[in-house]
């Protein structure tokens, strides 16, 4: 449960919360602006601290761990990329085997740029404002994935990409996750990404959760009308989509 | 380390280590008082001693201020100002027992020493136009009273301020003028010649009053109070050097109000002070004329630009040199606690704003003032000057070195965050580099502020490209002025001009 003080008083940002994501697995946090998905992901590497309620990565309770520590074992995918400006792409590859002290944080840095589809090394030592939006996503990939995280936790990645390269980075994103199994948790609003990209979709809304099944379990059975509604939507604007 | 060892012996020397040191003339920043300034300085020399000068001290607060606390031994001072300005006594009282009053209440009070007058007095000589007197038939401030509502004044800031100044004069004769507006010293007379302004307070002995051809009205109700000038002692040289009392006692009485008054209309100290010894039988000239008959009472400006700057050109380069030096280590000190500092409030941001906000209320205090407080703590000279200098320079770096660090790129310092760099991290790979071209910005700023605000350095006796501009200001020598102005705007320029650079230097590759 996570409380926050406002001026109107106090707001419940999450309540009632129980998700479980299995070792491998892909869980999308589905849901409008303000329905708490993204505190929920950031309860996850401690940016936020519920005021009540546990989460254990692995049987351990993140709050035993020391939370520097924790976070250069997550990985993180800002939807802005978050990309050191002043630092090439290389260094931001190797920032958190760096952080890690890895005696092989070049290898690793060259191996993540290989993931995300930078294999030879033109782009090494570029700056971020040299990038275009979706080489910035991916180099933000690459940096949270470098050090081999057991979890990587994705903010909205492809938020701010026009649908062409969203739908490339989409598609890299699936790539990845076949080469290199990592649990995921994934925050989008885009119904459509989540059925795409997650083994499993927790519907949220309020603070507490609506719904969490597969896809298939979402689009067919949705638990309740508001989950229908989103499903419903995130078709019709497909649909739209495919006939203009 | 070396800084707290120059502030002590600074502080040493302010207090005094008897005689092992010069004796230290110095005057107001006006031309009388550098003449006298300077024939102290010369008969003393002629008479064997080592004398130091430091001419042009700020205002009576400075100058005395120094001498008080043994900064100085001598300056120039005038009885009826020892009277108001430092005892705050405005009783009625003739020249005589105004003297008997200073020197003893000053032996008393501070152990600092009147010697007897010199013979003349220079009291406030209100002018006007002939021109003005023949139209409303003034010879007096009474008449003046009668037809001052049509006419506009044009005074110091000094005697506008002052009791025994304009107010006072007001109340006695009943004064309402169509509007007062203040001027500075070197300014006033051209005002009052152009037309400006109708009224002027001029100094009876003032070489400007014949040249202008102005009429001095009367003090027929006898308000300002005798002003005659004397040698005022320190405390230390007082006690410790009877010779030197004596031998500058040797111009009590020497000196009458014509003679002074034809002194200040050659202004040009080196030469008249000579020549005024020579008069005086004191010294004899080495070079057996004076060189007095260069100087004309104003050299055309351009003229006397093309002397200070051109033939007189080592000078201005140990100035500018000095300058840059008052400048550079102040802003280095400066740097070295003000970027920490910002850094730091960034880690308290809720004492952030009133803190910031107390360092641009130090930025807020006049230069002359800041000066003042500081001279009973850091005497005069370079070490009071830098501190000045550090107090201005902190506000703008710490604005900036705060903000810069703050603002830097929201999105990756939170990014930092995430992936496990520590607050340390953050702030050493993250926001510093980010905020370093804001902090030199600021550090520029300060710089530049620095190089204007040390010509005020000057005035208490530190030295620099102020020094040209205090003494033309007294002279009333636009020339001077500029050459003291034009190298520091353009000081100023160059070292705008590098600190950009290195404002590039610093700004990390990829913003």
């Amino acid at each position: 449960m996570k409380r926050y003080q406002t001026p109107a008083g106090p707001i419940e940002a999450l309540a009632g919360v129980t998700l479980e994501v299995a070792s491998g697995e892909c869980v999308a946090l589905v849901g409008e602006s303000g329905s708490g998905k993204t505190t929920l992901l950031r309860c996850f590497n401690r940016l936020v601290e519920p005021d009540a309620g546990t989460i254990m990565v692995d049987d351990v309770n993140v709050h035993q761990m020391n939370e520097v520590e924790l976070r250069r074992h997550v990985g993180y995918v800002l939807q802005d990329g978050g990309l050191m400006p002043h630092w090439t792409v290389r260094r931001n590859v190797e920032l958190v085997p760096w952080l890690r002290e890895a005696p092989n944080a070049d290898r690793l840095a060259t191996d993540a740029l290989a993931l995300v589809g930078f294999a030879d090394s033109t782009f090494d030592d570029r700056y971020p404002r040299q990038l275009s939006g979706g080489q910035r996503q991916r180099v933000a990939m690459a940096r949270a994935l470098a050090a081999h995280p057991t979890v990587v936790l994705l903010d909205e990645p492809f938020g701010a990409l026009d649908a062409i390269t969203r739908a490339d980075l989409q598609e890299m994103f699936a790539g990845i996750r076949k080469r290199r199994p990592v649990t995921c948790v994934l925050v989008t609003h885009d119904m459509f990404e989540a059925m795409r990209l997650a083994d499993r979709i927790a519907v949220m809304r309020g603070g507490h959760i609506e719904h969490v099944g597969t896809p298939r379990q979402i689009s067919h059975a949705p638990a309740t009308e508001y989950v229908a509604r989103l499903v419903e939507k995130a078709g019709l604007r497909r649909l739209e989509a495919a006939t203009q | 380390m070396n800084l707290t060892l120059a502030v002590a012996l600074a502080i040493t020397i302010a207090q005094g280590v008897p005689r092992a040191r010069p004796i230290i003339i110095a005057s107001k920043p006006f031309g009388e008082s550098y003449i006298l300034c300077e024939m102290f300085a010369q008969l003393l020399e002629a008479r064997g001693f080592r004398v130091d000068r430091r001419p042009g001290l700020g205002a009576t607060e400075i100058a005395f201020a120094a001498l008080r606390t043994n900064a100085i031994d001598v300056y120039p001072e005038y009885t009826g100002t020892g009277l108001l300005a430092i005892l705050g006594d405005t009783t009625r009282q003739s020249p005589r027992q105004a003297f008997i009053r200073v020197a003893t209440e000053f032996r008393r009070q501070y152990g600092a020493r009147w010697l007897p007058p010199l013979g003349f007095e220079n009291t406030y000589a209100i002018s006007v136009r002939r021109e003005t007197a023949t139209r409303y038939a003034l010879r007096t401030l009474s008449d003046l009273a009668r037809v001052a509502p049509s006419l506009s004044g044009g005074f110091t800031a000094d005697f506008i301020g002052r009791g025994d100044g304009l107010p006072g004069l007001s109340r006695a004769y009943g004064l309402r003028f169509r509007e007062v507006r203040p001027l500075l010293g070197a300014v006033k007379y051209r005002a009052l010649a152009s037309g400006d302004v109708d009224v002027i307070d001029g100094y009876s002995t003032d070489g400007l009053i014949a040249r202008y051809d102005l009429v001095v009205l009367v003090d027929d109700r006898r308000f300002f109070p005798p002003y005659e000038a004397a040698a005022l002692v320190s405390p230390s040289l007082a006690a410790d050097d009877p010779r030197a009392i004596a031998v500058l006692t040797e111009l009590s009485g020497r000196i009458d109000d014509t003679m002074m008054r034809s002194f200040n209309r050659r202004l040009e100290v080196d030469g008249v002070a000579r020549a005024a010894l020579d008069t005086l039988g004191l010294v004899v000239s080495k070079t057996g004329t004076a060189p007095a008959s260069r100087g004309s009472l104003r050299a055309p400006t351009w003229d006397s630009f093309v002397h200070e700057t051109v033939d007189e050109r080592g000078a201005l380069a140990q100035r500018t040199l000095r300058h840059l030096l008052l400048t550079s280590v102040s802003l280095v000190l400066a740097a070295i606690v003000a970027i920490p500092f910002g850094v730091a409030l960034e880690r308290w941001r809720r004492l952030a704003e009133p803190l910031v906000r107390a360092t641009g209320v130090l930025q807020t205090i006049p230069g002359i003032a800041l000066l003042a407080f500081m001279i009973p703590l850091l005497g005069i000279g370079t070490v009071p000057a830098l501190v000045a200098l550090f107090i201005y320079s902190l506000y703008p770096i710490v604005r900036n070195t705060y903000s810069g660090v703050r603002d830097a790129d929201p999105v990756a310092v939170n990014a930092a965050h995430a992936l496990g760099m520590t607050p340390g991290q953050v702030l050493r790979y993250v926001r510093l580099p980010l905020a370093a071209p804001t902090i030199m910005a600021g550090v520029r700023t300060a710089a530049v502020i620095n190089v204007g605000t040390a010509t005020l350095a000057a005035f208490i006796g530190a030295g620099g490209l102020g020094e040209p501009i205090v003494t033309g200001l007294a002279l009333s020598d636009t020339g001077m002025i500029l050459s003291g102005a034009v190298p520091a705007a353009l000081l100023a320029l160059l070292v705008d001009l590098a600190l950009g650079i290195c404002e590039r230097a610093v700004r990390p590759r990829g913003l």
